[in-house]
C-alpha cells in the first residue's frame, strides 16, 4: 500500500516528461532545486530539496473533452545530518483531470487538494465536479486522507475517510451562497463532521460574507464568521469578528470538556497615499475571556522597501517585533534584496525576561533566460536557542511552457 | 544584538526611502493617438467595412486600423482645412499609433468560429474616441478560454513573448500582499486555483513566504493569540507534537507549583493548546491516572468534564463501541447496574 502513491507518482512524471503524440497538448510547470546549509541547535545540515510542479494536456477533443494531468512535488533529503524521516517524498497534488464526459462533469483522480465552505483536506481519492449551468456548480469527493507524518503512504479507507461535498449558486454576479458538507474519520472514528452555509454579496466597492457552520458530530453550533470590506479606490477597509469552537476533533476526549469558544475581531485600513506607496494599520483582539489578548500593526510599503510594526499584548503573550524589507533592481535580470526583523517577546506570563529573536537575510536574485531564476541568500539569525546561525541558500527554478499548437 | 537590529533597520529605511523616490511605478503602456474616431457615430457601417482584411489576420501584429484611404471612401481627406476633423494636431498629423504586440492572436481563427466581434469589443459601438478600454482584458479571454471550451495555457496566447520577470517584477514577492488586498480580481485572473497562494506560501518555503526565520521560537505567539486557523494548514494532533516531543519543549506554566491545580482553567480558555500535545490514542489526563475512573462511582474523581454531560440519546454510540473514548478514563463493565454502566443504568442493589 506503500508504494501505490510512489508508483502513481512516478508513472505521472513519466507521462508528464514524454507527453501523448496527440494534435493538442501543452505541458507548464516549473522545477526547482534547493541546496540549503545550516549550523542547527546540535548538528550541521546540508539539505538538498527538489520542487517539481507540472500540468499538462494529454488530450483534447475538438468537443471540449479533455484529459489533464497535474502534479506537484518536493523531495528531500540531508548531505551531513539525515533527520529520521529523510529522504522524504511529499506528493501535494498528482491527479488525472478528465473533462467533459458528460459534457457538463469534470472528473479528478488522485491525490489533491480538495476545499468547501466547512474545511479542507488534502486526500487520496476522486471528486467529481458538476457544473450544469453556468451559475450552479457541485463538487463532492471523497478519499483518504494524507498525514503530514507519512505523506508517501495511502492510508486506509476504514482509518482515515474524508467525504463531502460543495454546492455553489451564483444568482446574479454579485452574489455567492455555497453549501458545505464535510465528514472525516481518523484512526477509525469520526472525527470531524460539519455542515455549514456561505454567502458572498458584492455592493459596488463593498463586500461582506458571512459563514455559519454546524458541528453535526456533537450536534451543536460551530463557527459564525462575518467579514465587511470596502474598497473606495485607493482604500482597503475591512472588518472581521469571528466566533468558533477550538478545532478538536470529535473523537478526543478534549471535545468533552467545558471549553471555551473564541471570540475574535479584526480590523484593518490600508490605503495607497502616493504611487505605489500605502500604509497600513490593524487591530485584533480575542475576547474569550476576561484574560483578552491583543495585537496590532502598522506599516509602510512600497515595491522596493517595507517597515512593519507589531505589538501584541495580554493573554497571549508579550511581543514587541520590526521588519524591514529592501529590493533593488540592478537591471533586467538582476536584483538584490535585504531583510531583517527583531522580535522581543514572551510567549508565557511565567518567563521573567522576554527572549530576543533577530533574523536578516541578504539575497541576490538573477534571471538569466527565459523561466530561469537563480537565487542565492544568505541567512543569518540569533535567537533563545541559536546564539549565531549563519545559513546558505541556492536556488535553481526553471518555468517551462510548450504548447504543440497555437491559436 | 538591539545594535546590529537598529543599524539594520535604519539602512533599510534610509536605503528603501532614497531608492521608492527614484522608482517610476508601474503603468501601463497605452500609446497617445493623434486620431479622433468615435465608432459610436459609425454605427451604421459593418465592422468589415472598415476593417475589411479583418477576417484573414492571422497574427496579432496585423495592422487592422483602416488607412487613409479608406476613410476617404466617405469623407473628403483633400481638404486641408478639415485635417483638425479626425486629428487632434492638425498641423502635424499622425497616423495611428502601431504597438508591438506581446500575444500570439488570430482574428481569422476566432471569427471562423462565428464569434460575433461584439463578443470580445463589447463597448465599442458606443465607443466615443479610440482607447485601450475597448480592447477585451484576459478576464474576457477566460469566458471562453476556460479550460473546456477552449485551451487555458499560458503560451497559447503567450508563447515565450512574455517572461514571468514582464509579469511579476524582482520586486513582486514584496509587492503582492499589497496587491491582493487592493485588486484581488488582477491577480485571480491568472490564479484561478483554490490554492494558488499555497503554491508559494507553504510552510516550508525556505525563503520565508509566510513565516519567518525564527517563526519555530515565536509561533507560540500566534497559536495562542489566535491570528491563524493553524489547523487550516496542519494536523495540531500530528504536526505541533512531533517537534515539542523531538525538542522536548514544554511549556514552563507546565513546571509551575501551581499548574497541578491551575491547569483545569487554561484547559478551558484554549483546549486547542492542549489537544496538540497531549491528544494521543491513550491521553495524558487519562493515562496519567488523575482523570481515570478508578473506582466506577459517579462524582468521586476529579472531574474532567461536566457532571451534566449529555452527548447524546440513549441510542449513543458507547453502547456498541468497546473502543470508544469514554472508555480512556471509564472502564466499560459491560453490565446494567456496575460501574460506568451504572451512571445511567442505576446500581444493583447488595
Amino acid at each position: 500500500m506503500k508504494k501505490i502513491l510512489s508508483v502513481f507518482s512516478t508513472i505521472l512524471i513519466i507521462l508528464l516528461i514524454f507527453p501523448f503524440p496527440a494534435d493538442s497538448y501543452e505541458l507548464t510547470g516549473r522545477i526547482s532545486s534547493d541546496l540549503y546549509a545550516y549550523q542547527g541547535s546540535n548538528d550541521d545540515h546540508i539539505r538538498p530539496y527538489l520542487r517539481f510542479r507540472a500540468n499538462m494536456l494529454a488530450w483534447r477533443a475538438e468537443d471540449g473533452r479533455s484529459l489533464r494531468f497535474h502534479t506537484s512535488l518536493r523531495w528531500t533529503s540531508d548531505f551531513a545530518d539525515k533527520l529520521t524521516s529523510d529522504p522524504e517524498l511529499f506528493v501535494y497534488d498528482a491527479y488525472a483531470h478528465l473533462s467533459g464526459l458528460p459534457t457538463w462533469t469534470d472528473v479528478y483522480v488522485g491525490r489533491q487538494f480538495v476545499y468547501t465552505g466547512v474545511g479542507s483536506a488534502l486526500m487520496d481519492g476522486g471528486r467529481l465536479h458538476f457544473r450544469r449551468a453556468k451559475n450552479l456548480s457541485l463538487n463532492v469527493f471523497g478519499g483518504s486522507s494524507v498525514s503530514s507524518e507519512d505523506p508517501d503512504k495511502v492510508r486506509s479507507l476504514d482509518d482515515d475517510l474524508v467525504l463531502g461535498g460543495h454546492f455553489i449558486a451564483r444568482p446574479d454576479r454579485a452574489t455567492k451562497l455555497g453549501l458545505s458538507w464535510m465528514l472525516r474519520r481518523r484512526d477509525g472514528d469520526q472525527s470531524f463532521h460539519r455542515v455549514g452555509i456561505d454567502v458572498d454579496r458584492l455592493f459596488g466597492p463593498a463586500e461582506i460574507y458571512g459563514r455559519v457552520s454546524y458541528n453535526a458530530a456533537d450536534l451543536r453550533l460551530a463557527e459564525i464568521l462575518t467579514r465587511a470590506v470596502y474598497r473606495p479606490g485607493a482604500w482597503y477597509v475591512s472588518g472581521e469578528y469571528g466566533w468558533r469552537e477550538p478545532f478538536v476533533a470529535s473523537n478526543s476526549i478534549f471535545a468533552l470538556i467545558d471549553f471555551k469558544e473564541y471570540r475574535i475581531g479584526r480590523v484593518e485600513a490600508r490605503r495607497r497615499v502616493w504611487r505605489q506607496l500605502s500604509v497600513l494599520a490593524n487591530v485584533q483582539a480575542d475576547l474569550s475571556s476576561d484574560e483578552d489578548a491583543w495585537r496590532t500593526g502598522i506599516g509602510v510599503s512600497t515595491p522596493l522597501v517595507s517597515v512593519s510594526w507589531i505589538h501584541q499584548t495580554g493573554y497571549a503573550g508579550d511581543n514587541d517585533g520590526v521588519s524591514g524589507h529592501v529590493n533593488v533592481r540592478l537591471n533586467d535580470r538582476l536584483d538584490c534584496y535585504a531583510s531583517a526583523n527583531l522580535f522581543r517577546y514572551r510567549v508565557q506570563q511565567e518567563q521573567v525576561e522576554r527572549s530576543d529573536a533577530y533574523a536578516s537575510t541578504a539575497g541576490l536574485r538573477w534571471r538569466p533566460g527565459w523561466g530561469v531564476t537563480i537565487v542565492t541568500e544568505g541567512q543569518y539569525l540569533r535567537n533563545a536557542v541559536l546564539k549565531d546561525d549563519s545559513r546558505f541558500l541556492l536556488r535553481i527554478s526553471k518555468d517551462f511552457s510548450i504548447s504543440s499548437k497555437n491559436g | 544584538m538591539r545594535a546590529a537590529a537598529v543599524i539594520s533597520m535604519i539602512t533599510i529605511l534610509i536605503s528603501g526611502t532614497i531608492l521608492a523616490s527614484r522608482y517610476p511605478g508601474v503603468e501601463l503602456h497605452v500609446p497617445e493617438s493623434d486620431i479622433i474616431f468615435a465608432h459610436a457615430d459609425h454605427t451604421d457601417l459593418g465592422c468589415t467595412d472598415c476593417h475589411a482584411d479583418i477576417e484573414e489576420s492571422a497574427d496579432a501584429q496585423d495592422r487592422n486600423f483602416p488607412s487613409m484611404d479608406v476613410c476617404g471612401d466617405c469623407h473628403d481627406i483633400e481638404a486641408d482645412e478639415d485635417c483638425g476633423s479626425c486629428h487632434r494636431d492638425p498641423d502635424d498629423p499622425q497616423a495611428s499609433p502601431h504597438p508591438e504586440r506581446m500575444i500570439i492572436f488570430s482574428h481569422k481563427n476566432h471569427l471562423a468560429r462565428n464569434i460575433d466581434c461584439a463578443t470580445c469589443h463589447a463597448t465599442i459601438a458606443t465607443s466615443s474616441e479610440p482607447s485601450h478600454e475597448h480592447m477585451p482584458t484576459m478576464r474576457q479571454c477566460f469566458a471562453c478560454h476556460d479550460g473546456v471550451k477552449a485551451d487555458d495555457g499560458c503560451a497559447l496566447c503567450h508563447g515565450d513573448h512574455l517572461t514571468l520577470a514582464d509579469i511579476h517584477p524582482a520586486e513582486w514577492r514584496h509587492q503582492h500582499g499589497d496587491r491582493a488586498a487592493l485588486e484581488r480580481e488582477w491577480c485571480t485572473q491568472c490564479h484561478r486555483r483554490e490554492n494558488s497562494c499555497l503554491e508559494c506560501h507553504r510552510g516550508d518555503n525556505l525563503t520565508g513566504s509566510i513565516h519567518d526565520l525564527n517563526y519555530i521560537y515565536t509561533h507560540g505567539l500566534d497559536a495562542k493569540n489566535k491570528r491563524f486557523d493553524c489547523a487550516k494548514c496542519h494536523d495540531n494532533r500530528s504536526f505541533c507534537y512531533a517537534c515539542h516531543e523531538r525538542e522536548n519543549r514544554i511549556p514552563l506554566l507546565h513546571s509551575s507549583v501551581a499548574w497541578l491545580t491551575d491547569h483545569g482553567r487554561t484547559a478551558r480558555r484554549d483546549v486547542e493548546s492542549c489537544a496538540s500535545c497531549h491528544d494521543s490514542a491513550d491521553p495524558t489526563c487519562a493515562r496519567s491516572g488523575c482523570h481515570r475512573d478508578a473506582d466506577g462511582l459517579r462524582g468521586t474523581d476529579p472531574r474532567f468534564h461536566a457532571s451534566n454531560l449529555t452527548l447524546f440519546d440513549s441510542k449513543g454510540p458507547w453502547h456498541r463501541d468497546d473502543g470508544y473514548y469514554c472508555y480512556r478514563c471509564h472502564t466499560n463493565t459491560r453490565r446494567s447496574g456496575q460501574g460506568f454502566c451504572g451512571y445511567c443504568h442505576g446500581y444493583e442493589e447488595d
